[in-house]
């Protein structure tokens, strides 16, 4: 499926069972250095905040990369590493604003969410919502609904 | 390693002389002692000596994470830590959550043990390979949260943490330390342990990760656990709540125990003053999770009212704490609740020992027992200007909190006069169920028979904090988690009844030792109907890659059990010790009325009656009916025998 991943801090408890799920399937062990995404412990604004490559529609890394090694899968709309081509120079890693590529501790090639070929595991072993994978207008509608929701939770409080 | 799971090493700090050294996890018997909880038990038979003083530098800190720490199975984030602990003598496993346990494994360590006694403040950095003992000359004298912050700020904020506060610092006995701010473990006092040590914290993260047997095994259950999570009707609702999910059951129908015990709150207060709507307007900021948790339920709680509005803390067991403080204290507001936690949390101090001590306080105080000579001219009640006085007195070793911080026995042995008659507890440490309330089922039992002391984390089977529920649901637990034909025979007679002594047995080892050896599963009982006794071992095996049962595991928990028991007999414990507070056998008032002790299925107890009980526990458990300890024929059963001499 082609889609985005949608994030939503607030939900997110820091539990890492994404992490743990991204680096068990993508590198066969239980790892978060393997993890092609990660979340950021942030108490003191109040909340955890789940990174993840936003598979940019202009990619910085694709841009950058000497060898082309970057390249769109079209069914599932990720940018994808291939690891045969990438000669490890680390420029994608420089250039992205978002954290979304990094280099892989075991191989010395570039590593980035591939969004589990269209059915993201990060997604699936979220217990808490704050991650979730879904076609670009369903996101628009998911994210309105919430608002919505925050709002009159609000207001309730307001009347009260 | 010839399991999946493990680590692969033990990292030894002595403190004494400055040195580490590691060994290979190899080298201990995996195949007796499968490892966390149980392991932790085999090394300290060797390590601490029956008779050693807690704050000597010969007491041991040991920490343990079993196979499944570190890995991506569900509820698999729970280590152990073994130490003697100085308020109640005893030799017993603590258990925490957080982030803690799979830092130390991805970053080598199955056990990490720490003798001696530093000369100045350090804390002990682990980072894979690179170990160190810093100075923490920054660190004395700073909070559980500030101490945490910069030791985050230093080594990264996904960074395993366990800190202490002043009032660990200080050696008062009833603290414990913090895992990342918000997690307890070592209620008896490992805060003072560590403070003993000059330890004020342990930092630790690692990048080997952990290697499991099954990869796409452990893939497929993980994802199915989570999908059946997030089916389930109630799973929001849960995390939504946290802890508090259960607080209609607490204050109507359990209820909380106030007044040293001797009458249980108002449920028209409890709900007026710390009802779940109160809770979630002005108190809930964020839910935070232990790792591979579905239900995490601990509170980021930031107060919106009142002159501390604005003050954030971190809370676990959230509706206990309102237990504690509200019905105990009675300090009459969330807000001052949650004030009162936070200082607790920030000074290192157990919130679940000041509490209680500080009920039997006022009690005796009003009793004429301790007068205003004992309490330097201040006036005792249950409020909060009291508790305020009292717990700052006990963080800072002043006072009637000076003595009040040894706990129930040394406040006891303090106090004197007749003090004794109006402690409630086990083995030195508070209860946390009143049996009179909840019935006499084997949470509230394993009270009596936990090596630990009152500490109650251990002995619920199933259907937690409900009543008159059917006798087969238990029998259903007992049956999933491989309990013998023959065993259930006895436990159920007939189909409405369960006798309780020889349940908790049950309990004990499923809870209390096999699910910390092996790092699955959590005693807070959110996850329990999803994390099935088939799921639990299945998970297992696609980790380590042994093929076993559940009542196969449960020999490693009844093994575990036994050798803790071991630990505490050497160390003088016996029937004596396993004492049920007279208390329970006078009546609690409860809206007028007069409630007396009853079990399960509503039959009066008395002291006989518990006794018999109590015969019938040993009796289960093949011990020693006159001692309550384990017999040799036991031990040899449980292929204990290198530890026979313990028993004497």
């Amino acid at each position: 499926m082609k889609g985005i991943l949608l994030v939503e801090p607030e939900k997110c408890t820091l539990c890492k069972a994404c992490e743990l799920a991204c680096s068990l399937v993508k590198a066969k062990e239980c790892n978060p250095t393997k993890s092609r995404m990660g979340v950021v412990r942030m108490f003191e604004i109040g909340l955890n905040i789940p990174v993840v490559c936003r598979q940019c529609t202009k990619p910085l890394c694709a841009d950058v990369c000497p060898t082309g090694a970057i390249v769109r899968n079209e069914e599932t709309g990720a940018m994808v590493v291939d690891t045969d081509i990438c000669v490890g120079c680390q420029m994608c890693t420089i250039v992205c604003p978002l954290a979304g590529i990094s280099m892989d501790p075991s191989g010395g090639v570039a590593m980035k969410c591939d969004l589990c070929n269209g059915d993201p595991m990060c997604v699936k072993n979220c217990s808490y919502g704050a991650i979730d994978f879904l076609p670009v207008s369903e996101a628009a509608f998911k994210k309105r609904r919430e608002a919505i929701l925050k709002l009159s939770k609000a207001l309730e409080t307001i009347v009260e | 390693m010839e399991f999946g799971g493990y680590a692969g090493e033990i990292l030894f700090v002595d403190l004494s002389k400055g040195s580490f050294w590691k060994e290979k996890t190899d080298n201990l018997d995996l195949k007796r002692f499968i490892g966390g909880y149980s392991i932790n038990c085999r090394l300290a038979y060797d390590l601490i000596h029956p008779a050693v003083d807690p704050l000597s530098p010969e007491n041991a800190i040991i920490v343990g994470a079993g196979p499944m720490v570190g890995t991506s199975a569900p509820v698999s984030s729970k280590i152990s830590l073994m130490t003697k602990y100085p308020m109640t003598g005893t030799i017993t496993n603590g258990s925490v959550g957080g982030l803690f346990g799979l830092q130390m494994k991805w970053a080598g360590y199955d056990h990490i043990v720490v003798t001696g006694r530093a000369k100045n403040p350090v804390y002990i950095k682990i980072l894979d390979d690179d170990i160190e003992i810093c100075e923490a000359t920054l660190l004395w004298g700073k909070d559980v949260f500030e101490t945490t912050d910069m030791l985050w700020e230093k080594y990264g904020g996904d960074s395993g943490v366990m800190a202490i506060g002043k009032a660990g610092e200080k050696m008062v006995y009833t603290t414990i330390a913090l895992v990342e701010k918000m997690s307890s473990i070592g209620k008896g006092g490992l805060g003072a342990v560590m403070g003993s040590k000059n330890l004020k914290a342990l930092v630790v993260k690692g990048t080997k990760g952990v290697k499991v047997q099954d990869p796409e095994r452990l893939q497929k259950l993980t994802l199915e656990f989570h999908h059946t999570v997030k089916a389930d009707p109630n799973h929001q609702f849960l995390i939504d709540m946290g802890t508090m999910a259960g607080f209609d059951a607490w204050a109507k129908v359990q209820g909380f125990s106030t007044k040293n015990w001797t009458e249980k709150l108002p449920v028209e207060e409890a709900y007026r003053l710390y009802g779940p709507d109160i809770y979630e307007k002005r108190i809930r900021y964020r839910r935070i999770s232990c790792p591979t948790c579905p239900v995490g339920c601990k509170d980021h709680v930031k107060l919106r009212i009142g002159p501390d509005s604005g003050l954030e803390t971190f809370v676990s067991s959230f509706y206990g704490r309102v237990e504690n403080w509200a019905a105990r204290c009675r300090v009459g507001s969330y807000e001052l609740n949650v004030k009162c936690q936070d200082f607790a949390n920030r000074t290192g101090l157990c919130t679940h020992s000041i509490t209680a001590l500080i009920d039997w306080a006022v009690d005796l105080y009003k009793k004429g027992i301790i007068t205003k000579e004992d309490t330097g001219g201040l006036e005792l009640s249950w409020d909060f200007e009291t508790t305020w006085v009292l717990i700052n007195q006990i963080a800072e070793k002043e006072g009637l909190g000076k003595i009040l911080g040894k706990g129930y026995l040394g406040a006891i042995e303090e106090i004197g006069r007749g003090c004794e008659e109006y402690a409630v507890h086990v083995k030195g440490i508070e209860t946390l169920y009143d049996p009179r309330l909840n019935r006499l089922s084997s949470a509230e039992f394993a009270q009596v028979t936990n090596p630990r002391g009152g500490h109650p984390a251990i002995g619920v089977t199933t259907n937690y904090m409900t009543r008159d529920r059917p006798a087969h649901e238990f029998q259903k637990w007992c049956e999933k988690t491989g309990v013998s034909e023959e065993a259930i025979k006895r436990i159920f007679p007939n189909q409405n009844y369960f006798n309780v002594g020889k349940l908790t047995k049950y309990a004990e080892d499923w809870w209390g030792a096999l699910s910390n050896s092996i790092g699955l599963g959590c005693g807070g009982h959110r996850v329990e109907k999803f994390l099935g006794a088939q799921l639990f071992s299945d998970l297992f095996t696609a980790v380590t890659g042994i093929e076993t049962t559940p009542s196969e595991l449960r020999v490693w928990g009844e093994r575990a059990f036994n050798l803790c028991k071991v630990l505490n007999v050497r160390a003088g414990f016996s029937r004596k010790d396993d004492k049920f507070p007279p208390h329970w056998f006078e009546p609690i008032w409860v809206e007028g009325k007069e409630i007396k002790l009853e079990d399960y299925f509503r039959n009066p107890l008395n002291s006989q009656d518990c006794e018999r009980l109590l015969d019938d526990y040993y009796e289960e458990r093949g011990w020693d009916l006159k001692k309550g300890i384990p017999t040799k024929e036991t031990l040899k059963r449980l292929k204990l025998d290198d530890v026979i001499p313990g028993i004497g």
